[in-house]
């Protein structure tokens, strides 16, 4: 019986901004970018969909006088993505 | 990288691949901190013992806490210029573990000046930061780095030891640098050596 693979993290750049959140305690948006090689324009626009989820929690602040955008994922994150890993599973091992 | 669905098998390798890019390697500098608080800790005790040897007043004693004073000072400075993209659990808990042992430092000295026993702050604070650069080293398993400061710790002890048995009180602050010696500077140069090494 295959599970149902969550849409919002079946799509490449919102998986990967979530396998890189998840190894770390917290990331810049910056670095996210640099490590995804996604335009800015399209990182903010599914970042923005990963909050609205509850999956990640941004906090915008500033480092000197340069803002500065910063990604955590949270438990519900945590717990969505093991979801996605276990449907995962199940479609590899038929 | 666009906003496409994957197969299976792709999301996998995307997974594996994000993870392998956060494995990273020492920062640059990331050393500094120790070096910062390390030569901070050097050149007042330094300084402290040579007055105090020539004038014999211990009033000078209270030279001490221009090291909480420049070095948080200077930290502040350095946390500013700081560009830190990606924070991992390592450096949370070292950060944490440091900063818990930074309170527990402020609370000895606030109860040896409450039992008017200034005389322990030096060993118990010796103690304390040989233990913190011992953990750390533990955490980013890099036991080279633990050894210095593990040797640290005996000295502080030494420390007490003497401050216990109304020791001299020069012989303290001379250990005292070579404690910092071996906890802070050493470890700070062998981190950033590291650092250079990997990057």
């Amino acid at each position: 019986m295959f599970k149902e693979l969550n849409p919002l993290l079946h799509s490449e750049l919102r998986l990967a901004v979530m396998s890189l959140l998840l190894s770390v305690e917290e990331a810049d948006f910056v670095y996210i970018r640099q490590q995804t090689g996604a335009t800015a324009g399209n990182l903010s626009v599914q970042i923005e969909k990963l909050s609205s989820a509850g999956y990640v929690e941004v906090t915008k602040t500033f480092k000197g006088k340069m803002p500065c955008t910063i990604c955590k994922m949270t438990p519900k994150g945590v717990d969505a993505f093991e979801e996605y890993v276990d449907a995962l599973k199940s479609y590899i091992m038929k | 990288m666009e906003d496409r669905k994957m197969n299976e098998q792709e999301s996998l390798e995307l997974i594996s691949q994000m993870i392998r890019n956060t494995r990273r390697n020492l920062d640059g500098g990331s050393g500094n901190l120790f070096l910062l608080w390390g030569y901070v800790n050097a050149i007042v005790t330094m300084t402290v013992a040579i007055v105090l040897s020539l004038t014999n007043d211990f009033v000078w004693m209270w030279g001490f806490f221009a090291i909480p004073l420049v070095g948080w000072l200077l930290m502040y400075l350095m946390k500013r210029k700081e560009k830190q993209e990606v924070r991992t659990y390592s450096d949370k808990v070292i950060g944490q573990m440091w900063q818990i042992l930074g309170l527990f430092s402020m609370v000895v000295v606030l109860m040896a000046l409450f039992a008017w026993q200034m005389n322990v702050i030096l060993p118990l604070a010796a103690i304390l930061f040989s233990l913190g650069s011992i953990i750390t080293g533990i955490i980013i398993r890099y036991t080279a780095f633990s050894g210095f400061p593990s040797l640290g710790a005996v000295a502080g002890v030494a420390m007490l030891l003497n401050t216990l048995s109304d020791g001299p009180m020069l012989y303290n602050l001379w250990i005292y640098v070579l404690v910092v010696v071996l906890s802070m500077i050493i470890p700070g140069h062998i981190l950033n050596y590291k650092a250079r090494k990997e990057n």
